[in-house]
């Protein structure tokens, strides 16, 4: 189906190949997980085989890539687009329809084709995303999976027979993730559309696909079927990519478990060869897990009380009553699915926002929508927001003039943070010229410069991968005090939180123990959260309060 | 605190003017951009402002849609008459008041001395109510027409295809892009900077662009422009009465023009028939 052969290609202006000598086939039907750091060329090379590179992107290319035997360069974008649909990361931003219907027939009735038709294939694709009768809905009142959705379809309504999935997961909370990678699945099994996808998150998609090719530098680096894949796991660690913790469990036992089912039979079979004795050992000779501690003492850093907001008259509350106090040295991790008011809570508490009704106090002090300058920070989800001076330099030294601070001062914590965020070498380029990892790195680097009490982070980890994040907030544990930040990743949480909070339809659903109220199911499920998969297999074992594969290591294995 | 989504988007009520036909609307809107100029009577336009306000409340539009509405109204028509009052250069002019009389310490040799002038007054008048006139039509047509019926209302109106869907898709983006500057400006005001700052403006630019790439990367790869020409799954239908409504108002708005251009033919002595003169009478009477 598609078929690339020795191609190069060189963005306009750029002296670098940013695709060198890729070969790459993938056969009808068949859904392929294309992975690699970020900046490794993996989306540039999905634009290859719809055209947009080379007839949209200018620049430069070397080398074939046939779509259904046809060289890309000698059809039209109208001809490539009803064979390859191609579905992009943020569904807010491809999305221009105010009614599902007029996004799905948009291809259609762009290719002219009769009334009947358009209706046929509009019924046939929202059918497919699992969203009949949604025809007349508002873009805008779907959740985030559910656009993702909406997007597929649209591609899907010009019938290709490849479908191209840039990202298309990694807004998402967990649950709309689940719908739009089954959705996927669907399509691939049911109608037998190929499908590519570009995606970091290996550890949610790789049960999902059969084939798994890896990128590096513009190259591709690997390439073979899942479980063959799955068992490289030091190529996705050197690249700073998460496996599935499935598999990271299995790899113990030199085998490959892609799902909950197939691990615990594995460590069952294990148990039988090993014996039961060797496994109760274990069991008694680390019957605890260390838990994160910091040193909390107990003064709020922040405090809110029956927070409420609305974005307009005629919307539903985004937060309903919200009362916490956090106090100082705690890290505390904000939960709940997209639109559960996670973000709007955090600008709320970094005082960004003035409450419609309650109250904020930062360290005992109400601002009332006065911000508290230099007594908070807040790294925004989109860290390109916050960047607006022209070099790494100016933008970490900003903060710091306006904080009135002596030169020696400004000198030394300039010095210490561009050391600890390894921003030594890009001292003086333009922060918007860096690659995504670096960005969020200046733009942490710039909050933390400035030494709040407490920082606060709006899911600082999405789009980025396994290295960046962990450089992240290992630096982040480091230098602040405290910390507030929104996630949709449990690992992350459970790795990085000392509390978590639950939010769901604006309302505080649970504040506790992230262990604890990571192993509520109820909970999780009607918040859209996932449990890890260390969890589930360890339930299915019988073990309690294990949330990681290496506790599970400890737990079940001597 | 008013935000967007209170003065955006149709709302919800589906009464007689928003059933109407984008196209009506449009073309009545323009029209009325047309006919404003031709009347001067303060009286005529402040009809024509209050059909735009009558039709507001008879599209039973928000209470803060309204308060807007007329905020807009009301301080454009104090900036015009006071602006105007003030200015005003043409003669005669009447002074009805002194500001600063020219023997006044200072201010009054420098300005030769400021008078509210009647004239101008009137002058800032007409011109406040002729903004005001379209500010409420315009916003009428917005709050009572789904963006994707005057999408479609353009394009059946001749205007290329292209540019309604970019202009049509510009309004789609406002709110995504307000959000946006608003983090931006807090992220700056977050580090002690100003939001009002110029440097605000290049993440934000930055962040368009990247948009505007992902937008263009999305319909090509539908297909848009595939042809000269494309179909549209939904049509518009114009009724008899809307159509009925659609030529008796352009009827009327030619007969004004052409009434007021026979007497402004009149008085500067380019063209003069006496059967003319009851329009004459009508243009110096009424318009």
């Amino acid at each position: 189906m598609i078929q690339i052969q020795n191609f190069n290609f060189w963005y306009p202006g750029r002296g670098e190949a940013t695709l060198r000598e890729v070969n790459l086939t993938v056969k009808p039907g068949e859904m392929l997980l294309l992975t690699g750091p970020t900046g490794c060329g993996k989306s540039t090379l999905l634009k290859c085989l719809n055209g947009i590179i080379p007839h949209l992107s200018g620049g430069r290319s070397m080398g074939l890539v046939l779509v259904a035997g046809m060289d890309t360069r000698s059809q039209t974008m109208a001809q490539l687009s009803a064979r390859v649909g191609l579905v992009q990361q943020c569904p807010d931003d491809q999305i221009f329809s105010t009614i599902i219907q007029d996004e799905v027939v948009f291809g259609p009735e762009n290719l002219c084709l009769p009334r009947q038709e358009i209706e046929k294939r509009l019924e046939w694709a929202l059918a497919a995303v699992d969203l009949s009768g949604f025809q007349r809905r508002s873009t805008t009142a779907l959740s985030g999976g559910q656009k993702q959705r909406l997007a597929i379809a649209s591609m899907l309504a010009l019938r290709p027979h490849i479908l191209a999935l840039d990202e298309p997961i990694s807004q998402l909370d967990p649950q709309g993730a689940v719908e739009v990678l089954e959705i996927v699945k669907k399509l691939q099994q049911n109608y037998g559309v190929t499908v590519v996808m570009v995606e970091h998150r290996i550890h949610e998609v790789a049960q999902y696909v059969e084939r798994v090719a890896v990128m590096d530098e513009g190259r591709l680096v690997f390439d073979a079927p899942v479980r063959q894949a799955m068992a490289q796991a030091e190529l996705f660690a050197g690249m700073g990519l998460r496996l599935p913790e499935t598999v990271e469990i299995s790899r113990r036992f030199h085998q490959v478990g892609m799902t909950v089912g197939e691990t615990v039979t594995l460590l069952k079979q294990e148990r039988r060869k090993h014996g039961s004795s060797a496994i109760s050992g274990a069991r008694t000779h680390l019957p605890f897990f260390p838990k994160i501690r910091y040193p909390v003492d107990g003064l709020a850093a922040v405090e809110a009380r029956d927070l409420y907001h609305r974005y307009g008259k005629k919307e539903e509350y985004t937060l309903n009553g919200v009362s916490l106090r956090v106090k100082r040295g705690e890290r505390v991790a904000v939960m709940g699915r997209n639109g559960a008011g996670k973000s709007t809570l955090l600008s709320h508490l970094a005082g960004l926002k003035a409450p419609q009704q309650g109250d904020v106090r930062i360290a005992g002090i109400s601002f009332g929508g006065k911000l508290p300058l230099g007594m908070v920070g807040m790294v925004m989800q989109n860290p390109d927001l916050m960047l607006f001076q022209t070099s790494v330099r100016r933008e970490i030294e900003f903060g710091l003039h306006n904080l009135r601070l002596p030169p020696a001062v400004i000198k030394e914590r300039y010095k210490r943070v561009v050391e600890n965020f390894s921003l030594d070498r890009l001292q003086d380029d333009s922060p918007l010229a860096l690659s995504r990892g670096q960005r969020l790195r200046v733009a942490i680097a710039a909050v933390v410069a400035m030494a709040p009490l407490i920082v606060f982070l709006d899911e600082p980890t999405t789009g980025q991968d396994k290295r960046n994040m962990d450089g992240m907030m290992a630096a982040l544990r480091e230098q602040v005090d405290t910390l507030v930040f929104g996630t949709h990743d449990v690992e992350i949480a459970l790795a990085h939180a000392t509390r978590l909070l639950v939010l769901d339809q604006g309302r505080l659903a649970a504040d506790g123990a992230p262990r604890e109220l990571l192993a509520d199911r109820e909970l999780m499920n009607r918040c859209g959260l996932r449990p890890t998969p260390s969890w589930l297999v360890g339930q299915e074992l019988g073990l309690d309060n294990v949330f990681t594969p290496q506790e599970l290591e400890a737990r079940w294995i001597c | 605190m008013l935000s967007w989504q209170d003065v955006s988007g149709v709302g919800v009520h589906s009464t007689m003017l928003h059933r109407l036909d984008p196209r009506v609307k449009i073309l009545m809107l323009l029209t009325t951009g047309l006919l404003v100029v031709f009347i001067d009577n303060p009286w005529v336009l402040g009809g024509l402002l209050s059909m735009g306000l009558t039709g507001m409340a008879a599209a039973r539009l928000e209470a803060v849609k309204i308060k807007v509405v007329s905020t807009v109204i009301i301080l454009g028509l104090w900036g015009a008459v006071f602006s105007q009052a003030l200015f005003y250069e043409q003669t005669p002019r009447t002074a009805i008041f002194t500001l600063i009389s020219p023997g006044f310490p200072l201010l009054g040799p420098l300005t030769k001395g400021l008078y509210v002038y009647q004239e101008g007054m009137v002058y800032g008048l007409r011109q406040g109510l002729r903004m005001a006139v379209m500010t409420s039509l315009g916003m009428l047509v917005c709050w009572t027409t789904d963006t994707r019926l005057l999408l479609l209302g353009l394009v059946r109106l001749r205007l290329p295809y292209s540019l309604a869907f970019m202009a049509v898709t510009a309004v789609r983006f406002i709110p995504v892009l307000m959000q946006e500057t608003m983090q931006v400006m807090a992220a700056s005001r977050l580090r002690g900077g100003s939001r009002f700052s110029l440097q605000v403006l290049s993440p934000i630019l930055a962040n368009c662009l990247r948009r505007a790439g992902t937008l263009a990367v999305a319909v090509e790869s539908r297909a848009f422009r595939a042809y000269n020409r494309r179909v549209y799954l939904e049509e518009l239908h114009m009724a008899m009465g809307e159509k009925l409504l659609l030529v008796s108002y352009m009827l009327m708005a030619t007969a004004v023009a052409f009434t007021k251009i026979s007497y402004l033919g009149y008085t500067y002595g380019i063209y003069y028939h006496f059967s003319l003169r009851p329009l004459y009478e009508i243009a110096r009477s009424c318009l």
